[in-house]
């Protein structure tokens, strides 16, 4: 497996990662299109920290979200985890680390087995590995995590239906914990859940992040809820992260036209600030990956472009302090 | 013909819904979705009802038109005024209501792809409504509906009439929806989650086009959701539920800016907020279970205020806060928070 | 310990619901159980033979000696129905068990393992399905002769292309799953994520499908009887009963339209109770909220 040093040692360092789905228009038709779901996306993840892929559907955070946890190939470009080169080994070489990066995902009853009790799903991913376990330790550790997520280990021969949303989703961080992850990789986890529940996990995450100086990759398409756990965060539009800032950086001073519309749109409780606030309504919708634009790929929404950002695709430029932004016009 | 007892109403109150009560007939006993509400809505009105899923605000709304399943589900009692006359009188299937379905009070859900039937285009689907609700021929019918398309903002409408559903995006279907609301002179849209299941920048679009449309109709609005932040924008008055129940009652301004019921006050506490980096106060437990449930307040397990006066008397009514009708179930008088 | 006893009480829970389905599926529970009963025991319920013949009293109504009256060669209808259910019961469920353990598992192999495995089972169940099952298990039926256990193969052969497609795309669709990622991801072995996740969840809709499939296969063997190319007679079989006495209709219908009679009975409860099944097995027990 290629090793590579960097100067930092990121946990998680992803190098140019592209990803196409080939698509087949039509039976007839030779043509195969490329669906571009990740187009040339570079950004590290430390130890202990929060990176957040922030977009609407289609902008491809949940695919490189599956291509760290290698559920996708990557087309092409590179993934290292703590130097490694995890993108294009082999199944074998991955082995050993593939406990270290664990899922969690949006929808709590899908994401458990729902044949399997809460004790039997725990139980599971404590003793894939340590077979030579005494039963009795592993009643232990299993008991313990379930009192790590804030579960009543009572509670341990429930099945998922019996479970409310929020209970569903601690099993599910709890099972991956089981693992003694470094790196977690949260699709979505409280866009499924009320709104009285997702304040309780996301507290619950950062708590278990300085705990346990876990590493999330945060994928979401919620700023307020981004906001409330990322120390750096990737704004993603058809496939290309636009912005990338600190959290800082991002909700003080947005400088993407894209970012800066989506901060303006997400509805605040703030009844006098909502009076005020100037909201930007992007005309038409998100285009499909099939027909990405010429050029910048939001061009055609945007209110500022000129003719350069029909023609030409914008690098991602640092504008100041780790702020990088892929825009012509700033 | 039924002999409907008119109610003397307030020329502009547009619905008025007395204590309502819907239950289902489960096999694990009485879930009492509805637990007794009322509210109104006057013209040109925006209402939102607030609460989190299970709450019964999907369901009272159904109760409205009469949508509920008939088992397991029953409104039990209550009375609903739409234009004076009692809703609840006409039968679930009968002439009246299917004629003030779709053509007085329209209903906007929240899954748009799935709102429209898949193997009909969208111009069949409008051109159907309009057929049922207004006497015109079919080719008067189709470009009634172009027009209505546009008028939401679909480009290319007579094109997009021939279109299946299945290729038309979520935003652009809940535009269809829309247009199918308001293509019968609707006097009240009632649009539950409408944009939850949309993504943010489309969400906006579509409140916008909502709000625009219903202003310029002189529409009334009810909107059903979960989203404090969108009530917040839009709405003239809000309605809370709680388990059934509506807890707190006024305008906008009102609860947004002086809460007063615990259950407020908690979700605008653990509401996660774009501006701000706020330490999140997460509201303790779980909604409650609909069918036990005590005679106390429903929210007592999770309340932080809960003292010995709550614990001892029943369910609290709703009482006046202030002149500006701003209501709230609580035995405790909290002020601002 | 606490867990065992949750499996005993779920499984308790589901018979009961089950039970509680509607008095309907309880009806139907009761004719299957009171059918299988009658067959295996047959030889109580009268002192007949199936082939024994009272020449002196045929096509006969029903009478003191006779429940059900006679047939075309003064055998007792009563005792060939009985002996017959056995010959129809046990063949449509050996074909049923034959064709649902060997097409379950090709299915579901196919959808698990994928590739060209799963291509060459798939195209081979495509090219079976092509041909109608009547035909093609009369041409089986031809060619291995008309014992009862070569009836059940070839009914079974002619039946198996539903469970291979239906658990193919039953473990295609399980397998795109959250939680079977996520078992993947914490290292779980494939062979166990198929043993331990795959296959009990593929479960209740096979098993829904079995009960129904076994009213397909009891049809399937009246059929063949009926063209005379399944049971042969004197060995009565429900099929050959109503192939016999539809040439004496007019004289005493009894003797065909009981074992037809039959036939529906008992596809219509297997069907019922397969309905009732489907309810039962789902994991979040019906009518929990």
């Amino acid at each position: 497996m290629k090793v590579k040093k960097t100067q930092n040692d990121p946990l998680l360092q992803v190098e140019n990662l592209k990803k196409y789905f080939p698509f087949k228009r039509g039976f007839w038709s030779k043509q195969h299109i490329k669906m571009k779901a990740v187009d040339n996306i570079s950004f590290v993840l430390n130890q202990g920290e929060t990176f957040s892929l922030v977009g609407e559907s289609g902008c491809g955070k949940t695919t490189t979200g599956r291509c760290v946890l290698r559920i996708y190939k990557p087309t092409s470009g590179k993934i290292y985890y703590n130097g490694k080169e995890i993108s294009s080994c082999s199944e074998k070489s991955f082995k050993p680390f593939r406990r270290e990066i664990q899922p969690i995902f949006q929808d709590p009853y899908g994401s458990l087995d729902p044949r399997q009790s809460a004790y039997s799903t725990i139980k599971e991913a404590v003793t894939v590995d340590n077979k030579r376990c005494v039963s009795v330790e592993i009643k232990d550790k299993v008991e313990e995590l379930l009192l790590l997520v804030g579960l009543d280990p009572r509670m341990g021969d429930r099945f998922p239906h019996e479970m409310s949303g929020g209970q569903r989703q601690r099993l599910g961080i709890s099972r991956a914990l089981a693992c003694s992850p470094r790196i977690i990789v949260c699709d979505e986890p409280v866009s499924a859940l009320d709104v009285s529940i997702q304040a309780q996990i996301i507290n619950l995450f950062k708590e278990l992040q300085k705990k346990l100086n876990l590493a999330y990759l945060f994928i979401s398409h919620d700023l307020a809820v981004v906001r409330q756990i990322s120390n750096t965060i990737g704004v993603m539009y058809l496939g290309k992260i636009v912005e990338i800032s600190d959290k800082k950086g991002l909700y003080n001073n947005p400088l993407h036209p894209y970012t800066k519309a989506l901060l303006s749109v997400v509805p605040s409780t703030n009844y006098y600030l909502e009076k005020k606030k100037k909201r930007i309504i992007l005309p038409g919708e998100v285009q499909s990956l099939i027909n990405i634009p010429s050029g910048c790929p939001f061009n055609p929404r945007c209110n500022n472009s000129t003719e350069i950002c029909r023609t030409t695709m914008p690098q991602l430029i640092e504008y100041e302090n780790g702020h990088k932004v892929a825009c012509h016009n700033i | 013909m039924l002999d409907i007892k008119k109610q003397k109403t307030n020329s502009t109150t547009l619905l008025e819904v007395r204590n309502l009560k819907t239950s289902f007939f489960t096999p694990t006993g009485e879930v009492k979705a509805v637990n007794d509400i009322s509210y109104y809505v006057n013209k040109k009105e925006i209402v939102a009802i607030v609460g989190e899923s299970g709450c019964g605000k999907s369901v009272s709304q159904m109760s409205v038109l009469q949508l509920i399943q008939i088992p397991p589900g029953k409104i039990l009692d209550g009375k609903i005024y739409f234009n004076g006359i009692n809703l609840l009188e006409y039968k679930k299937n009968s002439r009246e209501m299917r004629q003030i379905r779709g053509k007085d009070i329209s209903i906007i859900f929240q899954e748009p792809m799935t709102s429209l039937n898949p193997v009909f285009t969208v111009g069949y689907q409008i051109s159907d409504v309009i057929k049922t609700h207004m006497e015109v021929d079919k080719k008067t019918a189709w470009e009634i509906g172009v027009k209505s398309l546009e008028k939401v903002g679909i480009p290319d409408a007579s094109q997009r009439m021939k279109y299946y559903p299945f290729q038309l995006s979520g935003g652009m279907c809940q535009r269809v929806m829309i247009a199918m609301a308001i293509v019968t002179r609707t006097k009240l849209i009632i649009a539950d989650e409408p944009t939850t299941a949309l993504d943010v920048t489309t969400q906006a679009q579509i409140m916008e086009l909502l709000i625009s449309l219903v202003r310029e109709l002189n529409t009334s609005l009810v909107i059903v959701t979960h989203n404090l932040g969108v009530v917040t924008r839009y709405a003239d008055r809000i309605y809370v539920m709680y388990a059934g129940k509506i807890v707190e009652s006024g305008t906008t301004k009102d609860l947004m800016t002086k809460p007063m019921h615990p259950y407020t006050i908690g979700l605008l506490k653990s509401v996660p907020k774009v501006d701000q980096d706020e330490y999140l106060i997460p509201i303790p437990g779980a909604p409650p279970d609909l069918v036990n449930i005590p005679l106390q307040c429903s929210f007592l397990p999770r309340c932080s205020y809960n003292t010995d006066v709550c614990q001892q008397r029943v369910f609290p009514d709703l009482r006046t806060v202030d002149e500006k009708q701003h209501r709230v179930a609580c035995h405790l008088d909290l002020g601002v928070q | 310990m606490e867990l065992t006893k949750t499996k005993e009480q779920l499984f308790l829970k589901r018979v009961r619901i089950l039970f509680g389905r509607g008095i309907i599926v309880k009806i139907c529970l009761v004719i299957i159980l009171l059918f299988i009963f009658a067959a295996i025991f047959a030889p109580f319920f009268t002192t007949y033979t199936p082939t024994e013949q009272f020449l002196m009293n045929i096509l006969a109504g029903p009478s003191k000696d006779h429940l059900l009256g006679t047939d075309q060669l003064g055998r007792d209808v009563l005792t060939r129905l009985l002996y017959g259910a056995r010959i129809s019961l046990f063949i449509s469920l050996l074909a049923s068990i034959g064709a649902a353990t060997i097409g379950s598992i090709l299915g579901i192999l196919a959808g698990y393992i994928g590739g060209v495995i799963e291509q060459v089972i798939m195209r081979l169940t495509d090219a079976h399905l092509s041909i109608p099952p009547l035909v093609m298990s009369m041409v089986l039926a031809v060619l291995m002769g008309g014992d009862m256990l070569a009836i059940s193969v070839v009914i079974a052969i002619s039946v198996i292309s539903t469970y291979i497609r239906v658990s193919d795309s039953l473990v295609l669709s399980i397998k795109e799953n959250d939680y079977i990622i996520a078992v993947e991801q914490i290292g779980q072995k494939k062979w166990k994520i198929l043993f331990k996740h795959l296959l009990p969840n593929c479960f209740p809709p096979l098993i829904v499908i079995f009960t129904m499939n076994l009213g397909v296969a009891i049809m399937i063997e009246a059929s063949l009887s009926y063209l005379g190319l399944g049971i042969a007679p004197p060995t009565p079989s429900w099929g050959n009963m109503v192939a016999d006495g539809y040439k004496y209709l007019i004289v005493n219908p009894l003797v065909a339209l009981l074992p037809g009679f039959c036939i529906i009975l008992i596809v219509v409860s297997f069907n019922i109770v397969g309905d009732g099944l489907r309810d039962a097995l789902d994991p979040r027990l019906r009518g929990k909220l």
